[in-house]
């Protein structure tokens, strides 16, 4: 009792005190706010992400280097072929030989749609589509070319891409941090244009019915310009010596669009619980129905 | 009001799979923002009831329908309709279905029972429709398979 009695005052002292000091803090020294920080020219440099002795793509002198003259210039609006069926915006069938995981991917896929359920619905959870699948989602995409690089932008949730063409390599991959649409650098071969792109985020990143990609992905993307200019044509050479034995290989064609713009589309979790094709949806119909009862 | 038919053998369903047929051909088809295997697109699914949301929203629009159950309840149902640039081209704007307005929308509904649909067509109270451009011919789309 005694103690505990002693502890009390103690803390009442270290309260008195902290309130004191509170009230002194108020009328704050000036010095101490982070409205008069001042930063040297070299720490704000250092603030800056950058890659300190590689010019960026857009670097005005990058962009004026002399090059030779493209083959051709994919700046343009593209919407994806379906004219051979609605299902050819996946990359299979044919399908390479899977491994273990691939296996599964087909057998849990087909049985959860016998079930009428959705399988690996990432995309319906927000989850970036990924390469190869933003570029076939029904939605249009827009390139525009430049000397040094080709910028993408997919209508669907506007996912980007940049493909270098300024000559650089690789980032290190233990600098590059994985994304969903991987590191691209192309180069030209003749009237191709080879795309080579690798640094894969792997989580929930699924290609056609949920079958799974490794940090091993690679793709290699040959993009032809056919049919007048109005046509990209692109065979997709895909390899993954994690999920599937040799090369995984779909061409696929894009069609001209003009009369049509990529607006800005985002995909939010919380407006999903109103579509019912997605879990979350489900999710939002099965607490209405527990509401009820 | 809930009508259930199949589409092989409903009349009212059928002139639905027919208009659609018509103007799907040149529409565009919905959007792959997720697989469609949770809806049955061999049924259809007549419901009668007062729009409590329409939202004009991207990847979906979506409607939020009350629905008298006939057994003097009311079941909120959960309709998604394809992208509003898609919609736009069938003649959608915002401001085509208002909260409180009674009409009657035809969906493809979820396998599992649950009230929610994928959206084929609404019937306005003065008779105007308008669907979404998607086929609706019965034949499923937009379910990813293996082969």
């Amino acid at each position: 009792m005694l103690r505990r009695g002693r502890a009390v005052r103690q803390m009442c002292k270290w309260m008195a005190c902290s309130a004191l000091a509170a009230s002194l803090a108020i009328p704050a020294p000036a010095q101490n706010t982070d409205r008069t920080r001042r930063l040297t020219q070299e720490q704000l440099d250092t603030m800056q992400q950058k890659h300190p002795g590689m010019a960026g793509a857009l670097d005005p002198a990058n962009l004026a280097k002399p090059r030779p003259k493209p083959p051709f210039d994919i700046t343009g609006t593209w919407f994806v072929d379906l004219s051979e069926g609605f299902n050819k915006f996946m990359f299979g069938p044919p399908y390479p030989e899977f491994y273990e995981a691939g296996q599964q991917a087909f057998k849990e896929g087909a049985a959860a749609r016998a079930r009428g359920e959705n399988y690996r619905d990432s995309i319906g959870q927000c989850y970036p589509a990924g390469m190869p699948m933003i570029m076939t989602r029904v939605w249009p995409i827009m390139f525009i070319q430049l000397p040094t690089a080709i910028y993408m932008v997919a209508g669907f949730t506007n996912s980007f891409r940049a493909i270098y063409l300024d000559g650089r390599k690789h980032t290190d991959p233990d600098i590059y941090v994985p994304t969903y649409n991987g590191e691209s650098i192309g180069h030209w071969e003749g009237d191709t244009l080879v795309v080579e792109t690798q640094g894969f985020e792997t989580d929930h990143h699924w290609i056609d019915i949920g079958l799974p990609v490794s940090d091993e992905f690679r793709i290699v993307e040959r993009i032809k310009k056919i049919n007048n200019g109005n046509t990209l044509e692109i065979e997709y050479i895909m390899t993954d010596p994690k999920n599937w034995k040799g090369e995984w290989r779909n061409t696929k064609r894009w069609d001209r669009v003009t009369e049509a713009d990529i607006g800005e589309v985002e995909c939010t979790e919380a407006r999903n619980a109103n579509l019912p094709g997605t879990d979350r949806g489900q999710q939002e119909l099965d607490t209405r129905a527990g509401d009820q009862k | 009001m809930i009508g259930r038919n199949d589409v092989k053998t409903g009349k009212s369903v059928l002139a639905v799979a027919a208009f659609a047929a018509i103007v799907g051909m040149s529409g565009v088809p919905a959007d792959a923002h997720h697989s469609f295997a949770m809806f049955d697109q061999s049924k259809s699914v007549s419901l009668k009831g007062e729009v409590v949301q329409f939202q004009w929203t991207n990847p979906h629009a979506f409607i939020e329908l009350d629905v008298p159950d006939g057994k003097g309840k009311v079941v909120r149902w959960s309709i998604e309709l394809n992208s509003p640039n898609n919609l736009t081209r069938q003649g959608w704007r915002r401001s085509s279905l208002k909260p409180g307005e009674t009409v009657t929308v035809t969906i493809n509904p979820l396998r599992n029972g649950k009230p929610g649909g994928l959206f084929n067509k609404v019937v306005f109270a003065d008779g105007r429709s308008l669907n979404d451009g998607r086929p609706t011919d019965g034949k499923p789309i937009n379910v990813p398979t293996a082969n």
